[in-house]
């Protein structure tokens, strides 16, 4: 049992490795941290023309949202790379020959999940160090709140990412995973923020058709709430604001290991049941 | 015969048809409780609404600072109140309509006909009767004017003790200003004997009589109504007569929420915008300025509550006034912070300290053709006819960079609970700078790829 045990962690780290080393030597992932660096440097911009033009800003601080703007560009990218690498590999024949060697379902899966992680940690390490050099110039200093934003970050990214390799064993298509991941990523993320922006609004402008809108649209989110790996983020920078720190550890690290723990059994029984063929 | 066939074989429509019939007779039983009103907006466009006579709860509910009043028809099932406050119901018939152009209820309160019914207020948690409240006499004290949200709830006896000695004071203001007009009355005859004979008066002319301050202090009419002061949680509560038969529609939920924290907030003005005033309110509003900005810092004594529940609170008439802000929370400034034996104190990361004093400021509209105004030290004497615009602590930072910490603190140094914040000027950069900074994985990427291109080209030549 040892022996199969060890075998099997072997196996997820050398999968891993192999899948890191691939990703690394590909232009995707550069080219991400390019959009999110770029995208942060902007908003940062605007913050200091915010600050130009008023003569002063009250914030907590201007770091804040940008690193929130990046974690979810990467968590949307690697869920999604989640999302087309298994079909891929089924597509190409390549599961198959992985499965005649000592490669089982469980540890195939969360060697996927291992990669995308360990890609993630890469790129935060690599997104701290531009944040913090941001901050000296700026003076928009790297605070305490963004190392918890950070950490909390992992909890986050980790349920996105088995949330796509949970996708990724449901469909058959490479071109199917990656749209229907884009679909509820564009849902979950689209209605809370809208939720965010009309509760921040004053609903007695709106038409009462627009104002029933916003009622169905409510209660489509404390729905979605449950499914959605994103509201473990906002209940998690909930928990930052009001320093609730029972609240965060939740959003850090229970939620998504549930989240986690689900998707990922949910993968293998469906991978086990579906079969590695490629159709 | 003929009758029985016909009734057998239409019996669906009959049925349907009394059933139709059955609800438009419910219908019209309940349009009698309802009359059509055609009332105007802003605008002068008419809209038709919907009268109903209703029992509504007349509400003056305390809200941190002072006390809104509100009402809650029927058709709002919950009232919020905040916890360990005393709140004054009152019970009310009076017409109820739903206004669409605000949306939200309105109360018809004319004619204000006085219910005569003994109704006891009855809470009720966990099922349980938790008080029956008696109506008691109260009266609201606003020391500096109705104009000021500075207003306290007096109850029995000490209500009328104010009352009363409110009603002594008018009544000797009365006779003072009496006093005063027939002063005035008689500088003007004695004015204008002047101006036609100077000299009767030695060439002095009468002094005009002082006209005496206005009366700020206002008390409200002793009244009758229900104190509730509850702790946090939720209630039902309702009225019952002297018999203990529960009025009917008078039940509501009740949610008597508590402060969440309580903290400093400060005002901030900046030199070049004093009309556009920008709040930090807690501990996490770090202020970032441009360096060699002026800016003006008032404090505030700030209260956190639940937003939802504040909004119900001040406008539970609303149907939709709070909804999807359940897990937001809200600072609302409760009072100024006086300046009586403080100071401001600025340090930054070397420690050097700096005590700053509330200063009093003047705001002088610039009298040539050039707009704007200057904000000036006020001075008594510079500013005779005047009274300063606005007292606060005054900020300058010249140098960019840095970090500065500033606190409210007392005579013994000890630093206010809640008033420190951050205050950092911004530096000048280049945005190109940090656009190189981000293209820096750009490069890695191609650096990279490219690597691995000239390594696979020089493996397939081999």
């Amino acid at each position: 049992m040892k022996g199969t045990a060890i075998t099997r962690v072997e196996t997820v780290f050398i999968l891993a490795r192999r899948g890191i080393i691939v990703s690394l030597y590909k232009f995707g992932i550069y080219l991400t941290a390019f959009i999110s660096c770029l995208t942060a440097v902007l908003l940062v911009s605007c913050y200091q023309g915010a600050i130009r033009e008023n003569g002063l800003l009250v914030l907590n601080n201007p770091l804040n949202f940008p690193l929130q703007i990046v974690i979810t560009i990467n968590a949307v990218y690697l869920a999604a790379t989640a999302a087309m690498s298994i079909s891929k590999e089924r597509d190409t024949g390549m599961l198959e020959v992985l499965f005649y060697g000592p490669v089982e379902t469980g540890s195939y899966i969360t060697a996927k999940y291992v990669e995308q992680m360990f890609k993630y940690v890469i790129l935060l390490g690599f997104y701290g160090l531009v944040f913090i050099l941001s901050g000296k110039l700026t003076n928009f200093n790297f605070s305490s709140e963004l190392f918890l934003i950070g950490l909390l970050s992992l909890g986050f990214v980790s349920s996105v990412i088995s949330l796509g390799i949970l996708i990724s064993a449901v469909t058959s298509k490479t071109r199917s995973s990656f749209f229907i991941f884009l679909i509820l990523a564009l849902v979950f993320s689209g209605v809370q923020l809208l939720e965010f922006l009309t509760a921040n609004t004053d609903i007695n402008t709106f038409s009462p058709v627009f104002a029933s809108s916003i009622t169905i649209l409510n209660t489509i989110a404390r729905l979605i709430r449950i499914v959605s790996p994103f509201s473990s983020f906002g209940w998690g920078m909930e928990a930052i604001r009001d320093s609730d720190f029972i609240k965060y550890f939740n959003s850090l690290a229970t939620l998504p290991i549930i989240y986690l723990a689900v998707c990922l059994f949910l993968s293998k029984t469906i991978l086990d049941q579906k079969g590695i063929k490629a159709n | 015969m003929k009758q029985a066939n016909f009734v057998k074989s239409h019996k669906h429509y009959i049925f349907l048809i009394s059933v139709i019939m059955f609800f438009t007779g419910c219908e019209a039983i309940a349009a009698d409780h309802r009359m059509q009103f055609v009332k105007e907006d802003e605008t002068g466009k008419k809209i038709t609404v919907n009268l109903r006579k209703e029992l509504v709860y007349d509400l003056m509910l305390f809200n941190g600072k002072s006390f809104q009043v509100t009402f809650c028809p029927e058709a709002i099932d919950t009232i919020y109140m905040i916890a360990g406050s005393s709140n004054v119901f009152q019970y009310r018939k009076t017409n109820v309509y739903f206004w669409p152009i605000t949306k939200e209820y309105m109360a018809d309160w004319e004619p204000n006909v006085p219910d005569k019914s003994n109704y006891i207020l009855e809470v009720l948690k966990g099922g349980q009767c938790y008080r029956k409240i008696l109506p008691q006499k109260y009266v609201f004290e606003y020391s500096d004017g109705f104009q000021t949200e500075k207003c306290r709830l007096y109850t029995d006896a000490k209500a009328q003790e104010i009352y009363d000695r409110y009603f002594k004071k008018t009544e000797a203001y009365s006779r003072t200003v009496i006093a005063y007009y027939q002063a005035m009355t008689e500088y003007k005859f004695k004015m204008e004997k002047y101006m036609k004979q100077p000299g009767s008066y030695n060439y002095i002319p009468p002094n005009e009589p002082l006209a005496p301050g206005p009366l700020l202090e206002s008390v409200t009419e002793p009244k009758e109504g229900f104190i509730l002061n509850l702790a946090p949680g939720k209630y039902r509560i309702r009225f019952i007569d002297q018999n203990g038969v529960v009025v009917k529609y008078s039940e509501r939920m009740l949610v008597a929420f508590p402060m969440i924290s309580e903290g400093v907030g400060y005002q901030i003005i900046p030199e070049d915008k004093w009309t556009h005033a920008t709040t930090s309110d807690d501990t996490t509003g770090n202020v970032f300025i441009l360096p060699g900005q002026t800016i003006y810092l008032k404090p505030f004594r700030s209260i956190k509550f639940n937003k939802h529940h504040y909004l119900k609170l001040s406008k539970l008439q609303s149907p939709v006034s709070g909804r999807g802000m359940e897990n937001m929370n809200l600072w609302v400034q409760v009072g100024e912070i006086p300046a009586q034996n403080l100071s401001l104190e600025i340090s930054n990361n070397k420690n050097n300290l700096i005590k700053v004093e509330e200063k009093p400021f003047y705001v002088q509209q610039r009298a040539d053709s050039v707009l704007g105004y200057d904000i000036l030290d006020y001075d008594p004497d510079r500013f005779p006819d005047e009274s300063s615009t606005f007292s606060a602590y005054k900020i300058r930072i010249n140098q960019p960079g840095g970090n500065y910490r500033i606190g409210l603190v007392d005579g013994q140094g000890r630093v206010i609970k809640g008033s420190i914040r951050t205050v950092q000027p911004m530096t000048k950069f280049s945005l190109l700078t940090l656009v190189l900074l981000a293209t820096l994985p750009l490069g890695c990427g191609f650096l990279v790829v490219g690597l691995r291109l000239a390594a696979t080209r020089h493996h397939m030549k081999e």
